[in-house]
């Protein structure tokens, strides 16, 4: 996927909504600041997601962080190569490396979210 | 330029599922914006497991697998608590908490210094690991940033981030012990036995010195109590969690 058409939250994970499907993954920021990424926990095909809530746990070198969800809904489908290989994370952020497909509800939208030029300033300010 | 506070709560000896909830409920007050610094014990020994680890591993350690153990929130792999100081820092998020080096070798740049002040002279690791390690301890296992004496593993640490802020604790091994007798430390590398309290002092000191905040004696509030009180119940004595994995 194409950085600038997705939507970003400031805990770093991207979105992009295609009909009532959100896909979610994180940042090439994200993980560079991981680094060796070495586990990832993901829900199951039917759990619900809330925004702002914990939807899954990543391990970079002794690092456990949440992943947070940007919006409500239904998880309809996981990355299950990421439990095989973890580091396509990284190798992919925005392409193999997505986490999880949301269903969202309707009405939703990812307006409140950053836009590409958005997010980037907010790294500038982070990147150390 | 403002003076960032960080409190230092009181020493205090405890049972692992306390201790890991105390630390979570630190890790909580630092994502409301309180940074925290605290030493503890462990009122008997006991065994950590890193997040993701199976506590297969553990059952599997004829020694070890005799122990009370608790999984930690952290990543990581396990740790003894037996002969060691623990410490824990839990920082808010942004900029103006951390610096232009990662938290995890500060952290052990800071105890190095205070092992210098104690006379005991030891190293960062700077050769990166070549293998992923698939063992139990933590302390098996050395990677770039570990605190070394001859090459021997003496602090280890590990992170839990949460919206942004950062929980990191960690183990400073004083000496060996008889469930893990191939792990010595520091008495036994540098031939200097230390006391846990004065470590304590000279980590505090050289934390002061090294970040220039003002580092203020506190108690628990009675929130973070209630918290303690609730994570202990709902999370760390439950098999639920201790054997998720």
């Amino acid at each position: 996927m194409d950085p600038k058409d997705l939507r970003y939250a400031p805990s770093h994970e991207w979105s992009r909504l295609e009909g009532d499907v959100c896909t979610i993954g994180i940042t090439k920021f994200a993980c560079e600041q991981l680094t060796d990424v070495v586990y990832i926990e993901l829900p199951d095909v039917g759990d619900h997601v809330f925004t702002g809530d914990s939807f899954g746990e990543i391990e970079s070198v002794k690092a456990v962080s949440d992943l947070y969800s940007p919006v409500n809904g239904e998880v309809v489908a996981i990355n299950k190569d990421l439990e095989e290989d973890p580091g396509i994370v990284a190798k992919d952020p925005y392409g193999k490396g997505w986490m999880v497909k949301i269903k969202v509800e309707p009405g939703s939208s990812l307006d409140k979210l950053m836009t590409l030029p958005q997010y980037e300033k907010q790294i500038a300010s982070q990147d150390h | 330029m403002e003076t960032l506070t960080c409190r230092l709560l009181p020493f205090a000896t405890a049972d692992g599922q306390h201790n890991m909830a105390a630390d979570e409920a630190l890790l909580d007050s630092a994502v409301g914006g309180i940074a925290s610094l605290r030493f503890y014990g462990w009122s008997e020994p006991t065994v950590s497991l890193g997040y993701f680890q199976p506590h297969g591993l553990l059952e599997k350690d004829k020694r070890l697998s005799r122990l009370p153990f608790v999984r930690r929130p952290s990543g990581g792999d396990a740790i003894l608590h037996h002969f060691e100081l623990t410490y824990a820092l839990a920082l808010p998020a942004g900029n103006r908490w951390c610096g232009p080096e990662p938290w995890l070798p500060r952290m052990h740049g800071i105890i190095l210094d205070a092992l210098a002040g104690c006379d005991v002279t030891a190293q960062l690791c700077t050769e990166p690991s070549k293998d992923r390690f698939q063992g139990l301890l933590c302390f098996q296992h050395v990677i770039a940033g570990d605190v070394v004496i001859g090459g021997s593993k003496v602090v280890g640490s590990a992170q839990r981030r949460r919206k942004g802020a950062t929980l990191q604790h960690g183990s400073i091994l004083l000496t060996v012990s008889a469930f893990a007798p191939l792990l010595p430390g520091i008495r036994e590398l540098s031939g200097h036995s230390l006391a846990a309290p004065p470590i304590r002092v000279a980590v505090t000191a050289a934390f002061a010195a090294n970040t220039g905040w003002d580092v203020q004696p506190a108690d628990w509030t009675d929130d973070e109590k209630r918290r303690i009180r609730e994570l202990t119940l709902t999370r760390y004595t439950q098999d639920a969690w201790n054997r998720k994995r």
